[in-house]
């Protein structure tokens, strides 16, 4: 057991008590690592490897996955919408007619929103639908939407992605043969970056036209994607990146604060290395004198 | 007869594939969810018959497994069990998002036309109402209330930052104090907030001893603050900085990246800051301590 999952275990709510957990109709041992096959891109099996609990097992709190899909899409919206109020409308700024005398309700401007053509009032602006979730939220419902995935047995974890030719037709009938179990092929295929040997261009050329398949690199593993496809391909080297960036602690002090931090830490390993050099220097010294005095006497 | 005729071949078929399934099949409620319609039938039959490989080849769990396949075959349908997380299925937590209230937008919602103003006068207007609800017409008034909170136009607020988080700071090696302790340094580290519009100010928040020599560089200092520090062989220097000041001092790598130089220091505070600061802030700042404070900074660090 280690300390990351205690302290985890102790600020989650305990898990169904607040009815927001997905409740599942096997027991769960929440935290607890689970043990998942190890396949090549044909489906074989190679080993038996062990998910972290901490990450693949916590309770999957689908308030936070709802919160962090529409923050996703939230901020992925364009806002380029607009209307024209009164003051942009074209024309409108002669008075129509006298203010008093035709009998006419009093008007001011044919462009005023009660006329026909008029200004809108109150219409849309172009703005930015963007806000900062949380980032422990982003990082929770991150957890939430792999554990979803294990629990759900619609994870699998393969050695790698990589294709030996860059045909889609080789590629679709490897991945028609991995998810064979699944009526709709719909799979979201993680390897560890972009230029990775575990995917890569290769596979983003073999693959990106098949529909219903979703290729990211493993930084790009996120929420909306995860539970929208049916299945969560993922390679070996892309779940320990994932798992090192889900444990590494969220970094609040930018380059700037990272830069200073990394000073005292040479620094402080500087003065180490004094201390070291004064402590030997220190050592000879009593040794000379311990063989001088040898010597004389 | 037609529907009997399916329901034997659906029986057939499940009793193939796994006994405990024709089994459930059987009970009345699963019967008259499974006869609604044909087309059902045979898409849940189809569908009985992808569970049983689909949850051994992905390796679950034993026990997992045979629930996972019982689970399936009650809800004898061919839609996704009921546990799976899905785009569709998501909502927020119950009473996490309050519906707003939309005013004029019929009379049905009980807030349209009127919009709950009632009829004309002073207070169904935009923006009307009075100043405060003792407000007689400006006339001269019963009683005089004195203004106690006066929010200056363009306040200068200093970032507190109370003494004790600083020693918690420099205690877990956070901060170095073989140097002097600029503004910067206390933003990089974490022990100040990122936004720091005017500078920062140094209170003593209840701490009562300080033990480590500190030598601080901030806009303001409380008395106490400056005492404690000075007791315990530190210095609390006011430095003075304009706000285009404050900025290169805190971000010298925007200036850098528009290839601009930083700025000069001022050559002096406006006379109405007379007294509140010790010296002019220097760009960049100057951080080495006096002479005589040197070695025992050293010891502090090698100690840490």
């Amino acid at each position: 057991m280690n300390i990351t999952f205690i302290l985890n275990f102790r600020s989650s709510p305990a898990p169904g008590k607040s009815g927001l957990v997905v409740q599942y109709p096997f027991p769960v041992e929440y935290y607890s690592p689970r043990r998942v096959t190890l396949y090549n891109l044909d489906k074989q099996q190679l080993a038996a490897v062990e998910l972290p609990g901490d990450i693949f097992n916590v309770p999957v709190r689908g308030d936070i996955i709802h919160e962090v899909v529409r923050w996703q899409r939230a901020k992925a919206r364009q806002g380029t919408h607009k209307t024209k109020g009164r003051s942009e409308v074209s024309g409108g700024g002669r008075k129509p007619w006298p203010q008093k005398g035709t009998g006419r309700a009093r008007q001011g401007s044919n462009r005023a929103p009660q006329w026909r053509g008029g200004g809108i009032v109150h219409g849309p602006v172009p703005r930015s639908y963007a806000y900062a979730l949380p980032k422990k939220v982003r990082r929770l419902g991150l957890k939430c939407a792999l554990s979803a995935k294990a629990n759900e047995g619609r994870l699998l974890l393969l050695d790698s992605l990589h294709p030996t030719s860059p045909k889609t037709k080789a590629i679709a009938a490897k991945l028609s043969h991995l998810l064979q179990e699944h009526p709709r092929l719909n799979a979201l295929l993680v390897d560890s970056a972009k230029d990775g040997d575990d995917g890569g261009v290769m596979l983003r050329r073999a693959a990106r036209n098949l529909p219903g398949v979703e290729i990211l690199p493993s930084i790009g593993a996120n929420v909306y994607s995860i539970v929208r496809k049916d299945v969560l391909v993922m390679t070996k080297p892309a779940l320990d990146k994932l798992v090192e960036r889900l444990r590494a602690p969220i970094n609040r002090l930018g380059a700037a604060g990272l830069a200073y931090r990394a000073k005292l830490e040479a620094r402080r390993q500087q003065a180490a290395v004094e201390r070291r050099q004064q402590w030997l220097q220190q050592q000879q010294q009593q040794q000379q004198v311990a063989s001088d005095a040898g010597g004389s006497s | 007869m037609i529907r009997r005729g399916l329901l034997n071949l659906v029986g057939s078929v499940a009793a193939q594939l796994s006994p405990t399934a024709g089994q459930q099949l059987a009970c009345p409620a699963a019967e008259a969810a499974v006869l609604t319609s044909a087309h059902r039938v045979l898409a849940a039959s189809i569908c009985w018959g992808l569970q049983q490989p689909f949850a051994s080849i992905l390796g679950l769990h034993q026990q997992q497994q045979q629930l996972h396949t019982s689970v399936c075959s009650a809800a004898g349908s061919s839609q996704t069990p009921q546990h799976y997380v899905q785009i569709g299925r998501i909502g927020p937590a119950a009473g996490s998002r309050k519906t707003a209230i939309r005013w004029g937008r019929g009379n049905g919602s009980d807030r349209g036309t009127y919009c709950g103003r009632g009829i004309k006068g002073q207070k169904a207007r935009k923006g009307g109402g009075k100043p405060h609800i003792l407000f007689d017409g400006g006339q001269k008034q019963l009683k005089k209330y004195p203004k106690v909170w006066v929010t200056p136009s363009s306040p200068v607020l200093f970032r507190q930052v109370g003494l004790s988080k600083v020693l918690r700071w420099a205690q877990l090696g956070l901060l170095d104090t073989t140097q002097a302790i600029t503004m910067k340094d206390l933003r990089d580290s974490g022990c100040v907030s990122k936004t720091i519009r005017w500078g920062v100010e140094l209170v003593a928040n209840g701490t009562e001893r300080v033990e480590v020599p500190l030598h601080l560089q901030v806009s303001s200092a409380s008395p106490a603050a400056q005492k404690l520090v000075q007791a315990a062989g530190g210095s609390v220097t006011r430095v003075y900085y304009t706000r285009l000041g404050l900025r290169a001092l805190l971000k010298p790598e925007k200036f850098e990246e528009q290839g601009r130089a930083l700025p000069q220091a001022v050559r002096a505070w406006p006379p109405r800051d007379n007294g509140k600061y010790d010296t002019i802030g220097q760009l960049p700042p100057a951080t080495q301590l006096p002479q005589a404070a040197l070695p025992v900074a050293a010891a502090a660090l090698g100690s840490s």
